[in-house]
């Protein structure tokens, strides 16, 4: 079943009405449920504008945006926004937790906002938060934690009401290689045990060697696709060969702890 | 770039965030500079009869309004370093000197003071004129202040706001050398913590404020008196308990409290103010004290201003009052005279002839008048009491409440040869007579008595007086035939009129008000600052908050409504708390005056909320444009 769908999808971008630049163009990408796709390209290739209309936070300039056969453009305002808090879950590359709420209750922000009964929220929080292994930081502020440790609270935002698809958005950039390599353990296994459908967008070779599927993206343009195999190490392999023949200046320092 | 341009660009680009302090400022120095005009104004030293104090009072709320306003500033310009301290540490990271960053933050504060003082000194020029037209009218000075703005006043508003201003940039300096580049840097983002609760410290702030709130309420008008500075001390302290441990209970409270605070709005708005306490209640404490006096101050000197106006209607109760010798003729003829004049004027006034006899009740000195007269005397809250037979005498008492205990129900009246037998009764409803003629008991007997002792009274010992009496002592054509009787120099000694008598008392405590009112202005701006600044500390941190909240599916206009609820709370909190705490002043003022003064109290604090409310529809609209759904997302650079 196909979970998020884009048609043609293309976003310009005028500065003071004079000079456009084409950040994307008829871009088109097809997720199926509990898939694990991974979107590469060096930078300013056009991955995060592609994330943010995916997300639907911003509006394409032409082309759809479909989740579960719905086109987010005929959502407006507050149905936009009630959309994207039940079919979406994010995880930001600076983690994007409320500084005022505890770990617990950033965790349970998607449910709150869909006002669910307190007892089910906190059964919800404990068991998210046991799967993630964050349960006995609950009551402290993310300025309290580590970044590994808040990055895992984030994505348990994200998976908490059981969302369409996770978007996630450069979700190692901010961390160590360590908390990186839990992380990623960790959507592998929402991915595999849960079914979970994550897009992720990263230029991290070895953070994407944990997806499925990866989508090359250059100039705004889709530039070629990977399909993991059997070994995660002759996958990486394939990526850093991939990027290197892409070229585009991918001068990022690749991750250690392989 | 030079130090000088820079400092200009950090100004310019932090601009939101001073423009209330700037704002503020130029307040006070105009304020100060109108006032300092007037005390210096050569006219009112050495001119106006009367007017003398009038420098002596604006002098001293010159010297109010200068010893607040650096308060204001020496606060204000910590606040501001303690935001700017990880700036200045990454200035200093980059390879700033500690004697460029001393350039850097003088030269800031330089261009701020120069700026606030020539805004100010021009605004002040600006409303020089009105500010001595307004100051001439309350006065009725015979004509107006001439426009005086002389070197003195120049010269000391410049002297006294430069040294605050220089004064508090050596202090905030030396917050910023006293620490190393590391603390700069990581000062701000020290964890804000929530102050911890303690019954001890809640149950003492409850204590101090109910024992200043008992203490403002005592029934003896000593006890209040000498309670006016013990009592606003302990309520300063109790507030500052209160609202520390108060916040952080009920805060407490409704976060432990699942079922309230599992809810979109709760949750959001109670983790924010949970989060921010700590900032939040030291404000909360200084604006409601604030309030507290600036409504606790014009609320005095309105309900002064009020009683005051009241009270010469009591001294004065009849519109036009002339005395004369009787039976004299020029006295018959300044009769005639008052008389056309009213009624070329059109006054509705009328006219009553009182002869007015020396006697003796009781051994006391009275006068002594018929019925008929005093019935047609009109006074402003007088009760004409029933006189049914020749033995009764009516007694009326020029200090109401003062008659003793048990007032003589009989007594012995001696007019002259004559002596009678009265059955008394009080009238304590108010005075008869104007001026010095009212302060004497006067004793009305019926018309045929009076005209029995007529016959034994020897003419030398009367008083006659022509008496013009109603409701209408003021009004266009009183004003006029008033203005008329003072130019005549055969009338004006003999004749005394309410409305004269008014404009007298009215030019003092008008003169009053007006003073109030423009320092309580000074304070109320500087007030509206603190809350501002308040807001405008944090709104990066804001801006950011929102954003993540519309990323997590939080539609826009629902994001303008929790922030519109938690401003809501930090603007309303405060002046609910000095509403109240006024309230009790107002309590206080009313033992002393002896009269309720309390819905004066409450009208001057409307007229507070209305311009407090449209600062706050103000301040919230720029907060809105400065966290703006449009900001919370850079457009990707190309």
């Amino acid at each position: 079943m196909t979970v998020l769908q884009t048609e043609g999808l293309t976003k310009v971008y005028t500065s003071q009405g004079k000079v456009a630049t084409r950040a994307l163009s008829n871009f088109s990408l097809e997720v199926k449920k509990g898939e694990f796709v991974g979107i590469m390209g060096p930078s300013g290739s056009g991955k995060t504008t592609l994330l943010n209309l995916l997300a639907t936070i911003d509006r394409p300039t032409a082309g759809k945006v479909l989740i579960e056969g719905v086109d987010t453009a005929a959502l407006k305002g507050s149905q936009l926004a009630a959309f994207r808090r039940r079919k979406l879950g994010f995880v930001f590359q600076d983690f994007n937790l409320l500084d005022t709420l505890t770990i617990g209750e950033n965790i349970a922000l998607p449910l709150v906002l869909e006002r669910l009964a307190p007892r089910e929220i906190q059964a919800a929080v404990q068991e998210v938060a046991g799967q993630l292994g964050i349960g006995d930081i609950l009551d402290k502020y993310p300025y309290e934690v580590s970044g590994g440790q808040q990055q895992r609270a984030a994505a348990a935002r994200a998976i908490i009401h059981r969302p369409a698809v996770i978007l996630a958005d450069e979700p190692t950039g901010n961390l160590d290689s360590r908390a990186a390599r839990e992380l990623m353990e960790t959507f592998s296994h929402l991915n595999r045990s849960q079914g979970a459908t994550i897009v992720m967008v990263t230029h991290d070779p070895f953070a994407a060697s944990f997806c499925r599927r990866i989508i090359f993206i250059r100039d705004g343009q889709r530039h070629s696709e990977l399909h993991r195999g059997e070994s995660r190490q002759l996958f990486f392999q394939r990526i850093l060969d991939a990027l290197s023949l892409m070229g585009g200046g991918n001068g990022e320092p690749e991750a250690p702890g392989l | 770039m030079n130090l000088r341009r820079l400092a200009f660009k950090n100004i310019w680009q932090s601009r939101g965030r001073y423009l209330a302090y700037l704002g503020s400022a130029v307040f006070s120095v105009a304020i100060y500079f109108l006032y300092t005009a007037l005390t210096y104004h050569p006219e009112l030293r050495s001119g106006f009869y009367g007017a003398q104090y009038v420098s002596a009072a604006t002098g001293a709320a010159a010297v109010v309004i200068a010893v607040f306003t650096f308060l204001f500033l020496l606060y204000s310009s910590a606040a501001f370093v303690r935001y700017r301290m990880k700036e200045f540490g990454l200035l200093s990271l980059v390879g700033f000197t500690r004697g460029q960053l001393v350039r850097m933050i003088l030269w800031e504060n330089l261009i701020i003071a120069v700026t606030a003082l020539a805004i100010g000194l021009g605004a002040g020029l600006l409303f020089l004129k009105l500010f001595f037209m307004a100051v001439s009218a309350l006065l009725r000075l015979p004509r107006e202040l001439p426009l005086y703005a002389g070197a003195p006043v120049w010269l000391q508003t410049v002297a006294v706001f430069g040294s605050s201003f220089a004064v508090v940039s050596l202090v905030s300096l030396r917050g910023v050398l006293r620490r190393s580049v590391v603390q700069l840097i990581q000062a701000r983002r020290q964890p804000k913590g929530v102050p911890s609760y303690s019954h001890a410290r809640a149950a003492a702030g409850l204590g101090l404020v109910a024992l200043g709130y008992a203490w403002a309420s005592a029934p003896s008008p000593m006890t209040v008196i000498a309670g006016v500075i013990p009592v606003t001390a302990i309520v300063s302290l109790g507030t500052y308990l209160l609202l520390r441990e108060g916040s952080v209970a009920l805060l407490g409270w409704l976060h432990r409290s699942k079922r309230f605070f599992y809810r979109p709005r709760p949750f959001l708005v109670v983790s924010q103010l949970v989060f921010r306490v700590q900032e939040n209640y030291r404000v909360l404490t200084a604006v409601s004290l604030l309030i507290a006096v600036i409504l606790s101050a014009v609320g005095t000197a309105y309900s002064l201003f009020v009683v005051v106006a009241d009270d010469v209607q009591h001294l004065m109760p009849q519109a036009v009052q002339l005395e004369r010798e009787a039976a004299e003729d020029p006295g018959e003829a300044r009769v005639e005279a008052v008389r056309e004049i009213l009624a070329r004027h059109g006054v509705p006034l009328a006219e009553v002839r009182v002869e007015l006899f020396h006697g003796e009740l009781g051994g006391e000195e009275v006068y002594v008048i018929p019925y008929g007269v005093y019935r047609s005397l009109y006074r402003p809250h007088g009760q004409v009491l029933p006189l049914s037979r020749d033995g009764q005498g009516i007694v009326v008492h020029p200090f109401p409440g003062q008659e003793g205990d048990a007032p003589p129900a009989r007594a012995q009246l001696v007019v002259g040869n004559q002596r009678l037998s009265l059955d008394l009764v009080h009238d304590g409803s108010g005075r008869l007579f104007n001026g010095a003629v009212g302060l004497t008991e006067v004793v009305v007997v019926s018309d045929s008595v009076f005209q029995r002792l007529k016959g034994a009274q020897p003419q030398a010992g009367s008083l006659s007086l022509a008496v013009w009496t109603g409701p209408g002592w003021r009004g266009r054509a009183m004003e006029a035939a008033v203005r008329e009787i003072a130019e005549r120099a055969d009338l004006r000694d003999q004749v005394t009129t309410t409305l004269q008598a008014y404009h007298d008392v009215m030019s003092g405590f008008g003169l009053a008000l007006f003073i109030a009112v423009f320092v309580s202005l000074v304070f109320f701006a500087a007030t509206c600052s603190l809350l501002y600044f308040r807001l405008f500390t944090e709104v990066d941190d804001d801006r950011r908050y929102f954003g993540r909240l519309y990323e997590l599916g939080v539609d826009a206009p629902e994001v303008r409504r929790l922030s519109r609820i938690q401003n809501g709370v930090v603007f309303l909190v405060p002046f609910a708390v000095g509403l109240l705490h006024s309230t009790f002043a107002m309590k206080a003022l009313s033992t002393l005056m002896s009269r309720p003064v309390l819905t004066l109290g409450w009208l001057v604090a409307a007229a507070y909320l209305v311009i407090y409310a449209l600062f706050f529809a103000v301040t919230d609209g720029v907060y809105q444009r400065a966290v703006a759904a449009e900001r919370w997302r850079p457009a990707p650079t190309a």
